[in-house]
């Protein structure tokens, strides 16, 4: 009675069974590709129209530089062309894989900066990355299934503390306190090429998985305590299994589902964080190289490390999708 | 006749008698102190720049100078006294992110409850947008959106590039809002007492706004605090950026970020502001009360 009354979705009689599911299984991917353009196309209209011009900042500011240098300057730069060409050039360019070179250093190429950059960048992100696997699955298995009030009063002071703070602050009170307080890691830089760089990526490293390592805690206790109470553990368990054997060989496995799910919806949370803390740290990374490329209007540069950025966190999006849906298919909406 | 059956709603059914009841009490706890940090937090933002005897731009005290009982918490490198900046700056950063959260959520709330109310296809356009809106990651939207639009004085009156942050945050911060409301308003249209109204002959306007509207406050609003403990620490990390609000405006993560060079001779003047946000940000999360005991049964 109630749908007669009101107004419902309209039923849909049209399309068949294997092409409704076969766009469901392409909607993710259709949806990744559209908005990794959109992002491309968002941003080089922005920046173009709305951060100035990058001939008078190369020119070194409004210092008595003569109006005919910076048009000159430009038309070098291929800015005086209407907005529309530029773009597609710009295109034109990244079929054939080139995004072009810096402004600033026109010797070198964006993808060079992009990816020496990246290189870094992702090396701290995996590094907290295992660090929050670590940490959180290894405690989050010990404090499953027990009662113990204080422990799980830690738990969650520390998930607090976790959740909200700024990279930065964490970064900071890690660098007074370890790096110069007791001098057991250098406080910022970078070394010259592996091995010698992993020292300079630890205490960052640590920084970053700050904010993920209580999260992945609590799914895995939780997710834990609900595997220890399943008949085939409660059995094992009065078989006379040790309790060690018991988490490692039967609930540990359990809980790598919604521990990848988590990571999959973090990994875009975990990237700028990353970020910020290169930018602490002095570590030469996206975000050193993003901060200098918007700094000196390096229009290129700019573009490049967005269109990267963007392109590995959609990227990433969709794996965890997709992974999502493999995993449980009720999830797939 | 037959009610589509509701959900069934966990605070409705009967607790088991369990060692955990008292977690529960300890959530509303909780909840209210996350309120009060923050509020108590407000006003001293409001009041303190008010009532301090030392303005926030006068560098005629002895720079970098450790936290003593004329400079609580020290003094910047230009001889700036820390305590007033840092509670200007907390009143520009908080105003700026209530501000921002509220009308993201506001406007999304009202744009899920209109659409709930339209036929498929205008619901299937606002959710396609909704999604594709959604899609981009946050803190990348929020970035580039305070990047491109840049350091200008956008909304007179206000500092430069507060306007921008703020806009940037509304862009970013509206679409889980209208998903909730749309999906809650279609489930709660079909509801017995919102039948009886449209049978009774009340339109879809006052429908929304009185039978159905007043259920999803509360989801709303702990969402709101889930997104403002977010946003509050990437508000105070934009600076490391280049992104924010320009300088003289004391802003906590420009605070931070111009005085990390001096973390070993005068740590108070990064790490401070750094707390300030820390504090505000538990605040907020203890309010959303998403972290901590609550999800983990």
């Amino acid at each position: 009675m109630s749908s007669a009354v009101l107004p419902g979705p309209a039923a849909r009689r049209t399309g068949s069974r294997a092409g409704k599911r076969l766009a469901a299984i392409l909607s993710p991917f259709v949806q990744a590709i559209v908005v990794t353009l959109l992002v491309m196309v968002i941003t080089f209209f922005l920046i173009r129209t709305l951060l100035g011009d990058p001939a008078v900042v190369l020119i070194g500011g409004n210092t008595g530089a003569s109006p005919q240098r910076i048009a000159a300057l430009r038309a070098e730069l291929g800015l005086d062309k209407p907005l529309l060409v530029q773009f597609l050039g710009y295109l034109a360019g990244l079929l054939h894989g080139d995004l072009g070179n810096s402004f600033q250093h026109p010797g070198t190429t964006v993808a060079s900066v992009v990816v020496n950059g990246a290189g870094v960048t992702f090396a701290l992100v995996g590094v907290a990355l295992l660090i929050s696997c670590v940490v959180g699955i290894g405690v989050g298995l010990l404090a499953a299934g027990g009662n113990r009030p204080v422990f799980d009063n830690i738990v969650r002071v520390f998930s607090l503390i976790g959740l909200a703070a700024p990279g930065a602050l964490v970064g900071l009170v890690l660098i007074l306190t370890v790096a110069l307080g007791g001098r057991l890691f250098p406080a910022g830089g970078w070394g010259s090429g592996y091995p010698d760089s992993f020292q300079y990526l630890f205490l960052p490293a640590v920084t970053v998985s700050f904010w993920l390592t209580p999260i992945i805690l609590r799914v895995v206790r939780t997710r834990a305590g609900e595997v220890l109470h399943e008949p085939f553990a409660e059995a094992a368990a009065a078989r006379g299994m040790s309790r060690a054997r018991l988490m490692l060989r039967h609930v540990a496995p359990n809980c790598a589902g919604p521990v990848l799910a988590v990571i999959g919806v973090s990994l875009s949370y975990l990237i700028s964080g990353a970020v910020i803390v290169e930018i602490v740290y002095g570590l030469p990374g996206i975000g050193r190289a993003m901060t200098t490329a918007v700094g000196s209007l390096d229009f290129p540069v700019i573009q490049g490390i967005v269109l990267l950025t963007g392109a590995v966190v959609v990227v990433l999006n969709l794996i965890a999708e997709v992974a999502t849906r493999v995993i449980d298919p009720r999830a797939a909406r | 006749m037959t009610a589509v059956v509701e959900p069934p709603n966990p605070a409705a059914m009967p607790r088991p008698a369990s060692p955990r009841r008292r977690r529960t009490l300890n959530l509303r706890a909780e909840r209210l102190v996350g309120l009060t940090i923050v509020v108590v937090l407000a006003l001293a933002f409001i009041i303190v720049p008010l009532v301090s005897p030392v303005s926030s731009s006068d560098i005629s005290a002895m720079p970098l100078a450790p936290p003593s009982a004329r400079h609580l918490f020290g003094t910047d490198q230009l001889g700036r006294d820390i305590f007033v900046r840092v509670f200007e700056a907390g009143r520009i950063d908080l105003g700026l992110i209530v501000v921002s959260i509220a009308v993201a959520a506001f406007g999304g709330a009202l744009l899920g409850l209109i659409a709930a109310y339209l036929p498929a296809v205008g619901r299937a356009v606002i959710s396609r947008i909704t999604d594709a809106t959604m899609a981009f990651p946050y803190i990348v939207l929020v970035i580039a959106l305070a990047a491109a639009l840049g350091n200008r004085e956008l909304i007179p009156g206000l500092p430069r590039g507060a306007a921008a942050i703020s806009i940037a945050i509304m862009i970013a911060c509206w679409p889980p809002y209208t998903r909730l409301t749309m999906s809650r308003a279609i489930v709660l249209r079909e509801r017995d007492s919102v039948v009886a109204a449209r049978v009774l002959g009340y339109g879809p306007m006052r429908i929304l706004f009185r039978h159905i509207g007043p259920a999803l406050v509360s989801t709303n609003l702990s969402y709101a605090a889930t997104q403002a403990v977010a946003t509050t620490a990437l508000v105070g990390s934009l600076a490391f950026l280049g992104v924010g609000i320009a300088p003289p405006t004391p802003e906590l993560g420009r605070m931070m970020a111009d005085s990390i060079a001096l973390l070993p001779i005068a740590w108070w003047a990064p790490i401070i502001p750094g707390l300030v946000v820390l504090v505000l940000g538990v605040g907020f999360a203890l309010m959303a009360d998403s972290a901590g005991g609550r999800n983990s049964r």
